[in-house]
């Protein structure tokens, strides 16, 4: 009961953040932060995906409110909702996660969450600016944004690991 | 039966997947329709509410850049008006002379277009598709279709309407085109974004057989009905004709700069309906 109160509140703290701190951060109009992408990455592995999915539609939409673009972030936050355990089964050795385990940089270490956190954030950021742009005149311009704002969102992620309670 | 519960309930997991995507893409297909219900975006009243208390606060940042463009559109209409006094007593000499020799339009005509201020709440330039959220709705009388301008230049045109807020499709927004003239010689043109750079518009659809130099300056033009002609778009920097291209390839700075809007005039076209309605009849 604690963790679902928790997960709520880490919830609304980044959908605060990033409507109303990060939305209009633009690193030279390339690099943007979509941090609250971090609520969906950082969920247990072990909940249902069922639940998983429709948290990451609710979240899409929230967020596409405010950009006024609707149904794009919710189109790229199911996507990598349902792509989520591929990933994970993909880059963890054989029987390493526990029940219960946490998805943090503490407990799977540097390397593992790098390749979890950035490999899932450039599909989504991939796949939310190709459907922006939605034309292939814009292809080179969507991944140039795609490839930038995953590193800067994936800063912000890490930084933000270091300020989590214990 | 049961088998097919079954086998639903197995692959659940992709079968909801799938229903949220399609209910993704039909929501983007929805909103991309040029007029829509302001529910689900910033002219929603929560949304727009909590936008403004954000603009709010930052809004006191770009303070005297805002007030700077005020002041000089104040000396551009103090300039317009004087010079439209002194036209007057000319006008008064002879009327009969001049209602048979020069065309003026009717008055409903010259006073159909009408002005609303609005704030900017909700701004974005690093997209592919812009909008801004301005703070009147339809209860000010601002309805999806019209034209928006700033002291400076062409903003955009209004989107979608809640009661007291508005979505505006920004100039910059690649779906967006405007009439554009260009104010030397009159060239008609379209400009459109071109997805990449927030200070430079393109001018399409000039042919070749027409001169257009660098530093023209570019207009709305008459065949307006969203915006005023003559509403200030930006200066060309670059032009360029490549051999078996039918049109130009020109490049125009904007005068707005989209970074920091703040006040914005909502244009209302109040003979637009009837514009419409009687292009509608000649086209079908």
């Amino acid at each position: 009961m604690g963790t679902i109160i928790g997960q709520f509140f880490s919830f609304l703290l980044l959908m605060t953040v990033q409507v109303f701190f990060v939305r209009n951060l633009a690193i030279y109009e390339y690099g943007f932060c979509f941090v609250y992408v971090a609520f969906l990455l950082l969920l247990p592995f072990d909940i249902s995906l069922v639940l998983l999915l429709l948290l990451a539609f609710a979240a899409g939409v929230t967020v596409d409110v405010f950009y006024d673009t609707l149904g794009i972030h919710a189109a790229a936050c199911v996507l990598i909702a349902f792509l989520r355990p591929y990933v994970i089964k993909a880059i963890t050795p054989r029987g390493d996660l526990d029940a219960g385990m946490r998805l943090s940089l503490k407990s799977m270490g540097m390397p593992w969450f790098l390749s979890y956190v950035m490999v899932l954030l450039f599909i989504h950021h991939a796949f939310l600016f190709l459907l922006e742009a939605a034309s292939i005149s814009l292809l080179v311009p969507a991944m140039v944004k795609a490839v930038c704002s995953t590193l800067f969102t994936t800063l912000v992620i890490v930084i933000l690991q270091y300020f989590r309670r214990k | 039966m049961q088998q097919l519960f079954q086998f639903l309930y197995r692959y659940r997991v992709f079968f909801l997947f799938i229903l949220l995507e399609s209910v993704s893409f039909w929501l983007i297909v929805k909103n991309n329709s040029y007029q829509s219900a302001a529910y689900f975006n910033s002219a929603n009243y929560y949304a727009a509410k909590a936008l403004g208390v954000s603009n709010a606060v930052t809004g006191y940042l770009n303070l005297q850049v805002v007030n700077a463009d005020l002041a000089t559109e104040n000396q551009r209409l103090h300039t317009l008006l004087a010079q439209a006094q002194l036209k007057q007593p000319v006008m008064r000499v002879a009327p009969a002379r001049i209602d048979s020799a020069i065309y003026r339009p009717d008055s409903a005509i010259a006073s159909r277009f009408s002005f609303k201020v609005a704030k900017v709440i909700n701004n974005s330039t690093d997209r592919f598709k812009n909008f801004l959220t301005i703070d009147k709705g339809s209860l000010d009388g601002i309805r999806p279709g019209m034209g928006v301008i700033s002291a400076t230049g062409v903003v955009g045109k209004v989107k979608a309407c809640s009661e007291h807020f508005s979505t505006v499709i920004s100039l910059l927004h690649t779906d967006m085109m405007v009439s554009s003239k260009v104010k030397r010689n009159g060239v008609f043109g379209t400009a459109r974004w071109q997805g990449t750079k927030p200070d430079i518009i393109n001018l399409t659809y000039v042919p070749r057989h027409q001169s257009v130099n660098k530093g023209d300056t570019i207009l709305t033009s008459d065949y307006n009905s969203t915006f005023t002609p003559g509403i200030m778009v930006g200066t060309v920097v670059k032009t360029q004709l490549k051999p078996a291209d039918a049109y130009y390839e020109i490049a125009v700075a904007l005068s707005t700069n989209f970074g920091n809007l703040a006040y914005v005039y909502v244009i209302e076209n109040k003979l637009l309906d009837e514009q419409q309605g009687l292009e509608n009849i000649s086209t079908n």
